[in-house]
C-alpha cells in the first residue's frame, strides 16, 4: 500500500534530471491513487488507463513546469484532472458544472476521516460517493486519497479556495444524508 | 479499522498489474524517444525564431480560427468581385503596344511638336511692358500716402 505523500522521500530531483528509475518509483507510487481518483470520475476502465497513460507522458515531457519538487503529487493529479476534463469535453459533457449552487461553507466541518473510518461502511460510502456531482466527488476523492489540503485541491482543480471549501462541505453533508437514508 | 483511502486502494488492487505494464511501456517509449532525439540542439536564436510561428499560430490564429476563416472568405469574395468588374484585357491596353516602330516615331514627333507649341503659348509676348519692380511693403505704403496727399 503506497503511503500518503511524503514529498521529501520522493526522488523528484533525480527524475527531473532524467533518471528513468526515479520516474519508475514516482509513477509506481502514484499509479493506483490516480486510478482510484479517475475511475469514479470516468467510470470506464479503458478510459481510465488511457488518461493515466496520457498523464504519465505529459509529466515526463513537461516536468520543467513543476515549480516545487515537494508538490509533485498535486502537480501530477493536476495533470490527471485536466486530462479528465478534456475527456469530458470531447464527449460534450459539461459535468464539471453539474452541482447545486454553492453557498458559504460553515467552519465546523468535521475532521476528514471521521465519517469514513469504519471499514463496514466503506463499500457503501464508495457507492454513495458516485452519486455525488463530479466536482464534489473530485474534491472528496482528492482529500481522502492523498490527504491534499484545500489549497492543493484548489490548484489541482484550478478552482478558487473558497469554492473548494464549499464543495467539500456540501459533499460531506450530501454523503452523510445519503448514508443516513440507508441506515436502519 | 481501515481508512477510506486504504479501502479505495484495495478496491482497485486488480488494476495494479495492467498499470505496471502501462508504466513500463510509457517509460520505455519515452526514454527511447529521448535517446533518439538527443542530438546536438540547434542554436538558441534559431530555436527561438522557429518557435514564434507556432506560438503565433497557437495563440493568435487558432483560438479565433472561425474569425480568421470569415476574413479569408470576405477577402476571397472581394477578389472575385474585383476580378469580375475588371475591364477586358484588350480594351485598356495601349495602342502603342501593338504599333510598328515607324508609327512610334511619328507619334513621338507629334508629341515633341505639341510640347514646343505648349512652351510657346506659355512664353510672354515680346512687346509686353516689363513688370513693375518689386518694392518693400513700407515703400509701397509711403507711395500710396504720397499719392493721397497729392
Amino acid at each position: 500500500m503506497p503511503p500518503v505523500a511524503e514529498p521529501e522521500l520522493l526522488p523528484v530531483a533525480q527524475a527531473r534530471a532524467g533518471d528513468e528509475q526515479s520516474w519508475r518509483i514516482l509513477f509506481q507510487r502514484f499509479q493506483l491513487p490516480l486510478y482510484a481518483y479517475l475511475f469514479p470520475m470516468v467510470r470506464n476502465e479503458q478510459t481510465c488507463r488511457d488518461l493515466i497513460q496520457e498523464t504519465f507522458i505529459n509529466a515526463l515531457r513537461h516536468v520543467g513546469s513543476l515549480r516545487e519538487d515537494g508538490k509533485f503529487g498535486s502537480w501530477l493529479f493536476g495533470i490527471a484532472h485536466q486530462k479528465c476534463l478534456l475527456h469530458w469535453r470531447k464527449e460534450h459533457r459539461d459535468v464539471w458544472s453539474e452541482e447545486p449552487p454553492v453557498d458559504q461553507p460553515d467552519e465546523d466541518a468535521e475532521q476528514p476521516g471521521a465519517l469514513l473510518l469504519r471499514v463496514e461502511q466503506a463499500a457503501e460510502v464508495r457507492q454513495k460517493l458516485e452519486q455525488l456531482p463530479p466536482p464534489q466527488r473530485a474534491v472528496l476523492l482528492l482529500h481522502y486519497l492523498e490527504d491534499f489540503s484545500v489549497e492543493e485541491i484548489a490548484e489541482i482543480t484550478a478552482t478558487p479556495v473558497g469554492t473548494v471549501k464549499s464543495r467539500l462541505h456540501h459533499a460531506r453533508r450530501a454523503l452523510r444524508v445519503l448514508m443516513e437514508e440507508n441506515s436502519p | 479499522m481501515k481508512t477510506f483511502r486504504d479501502f479505495l486502494l484495495n478496491e482497485y488492487r486488480d488494476a495494479e498489474a495492467p498499470l505496471d505494464k502501462l508504466r513500463e511501456r510509457v517509460l520505455a517509449a519515452e526514454f527511447a524517444a529521448a535517446k533518439n532525439t538527443a542530438g546536438p540542439k540547434p542554436w538558441w536564436p534559431w530555436r527561438w525564431a522557429s518557435a514564434i510561428p507556432l506560438k503565433l499560430w497557437n495563440e493568435l490564429v487558432w483560438p479565433a480560427r472561425q474569425l480568421w476563416a470569415g476574413f479569408a472568405v470576405v477577402w476571397m469574395l472581394i477578389g472575385f468581385v474585383d476580378f469580375l468588374e475588371r475591364e477586358p484585357r484588350g480594351v485598356s491596353q495601349p495602342v502603342m503596344a501593338a504599333a510598328s516602330p515607324q508609327a512610334y516615331l511619328t507619334w513621338q514627333r507629334e508629341q515633341e511638336m505639341f510640347l514646343v507649341e505648349l512652351q510657346n503659348a506659355a512664353a510672354p509676348p515680346a512687346n509686353a511692358p516689363p513688370p513693375p519692380p518689386v518694392q518693400p511693403k513700407t515703400a509701397e505704403a509711403a507711395e500710396s500716402k504720397r499719392k493721397t496727399w497729392a
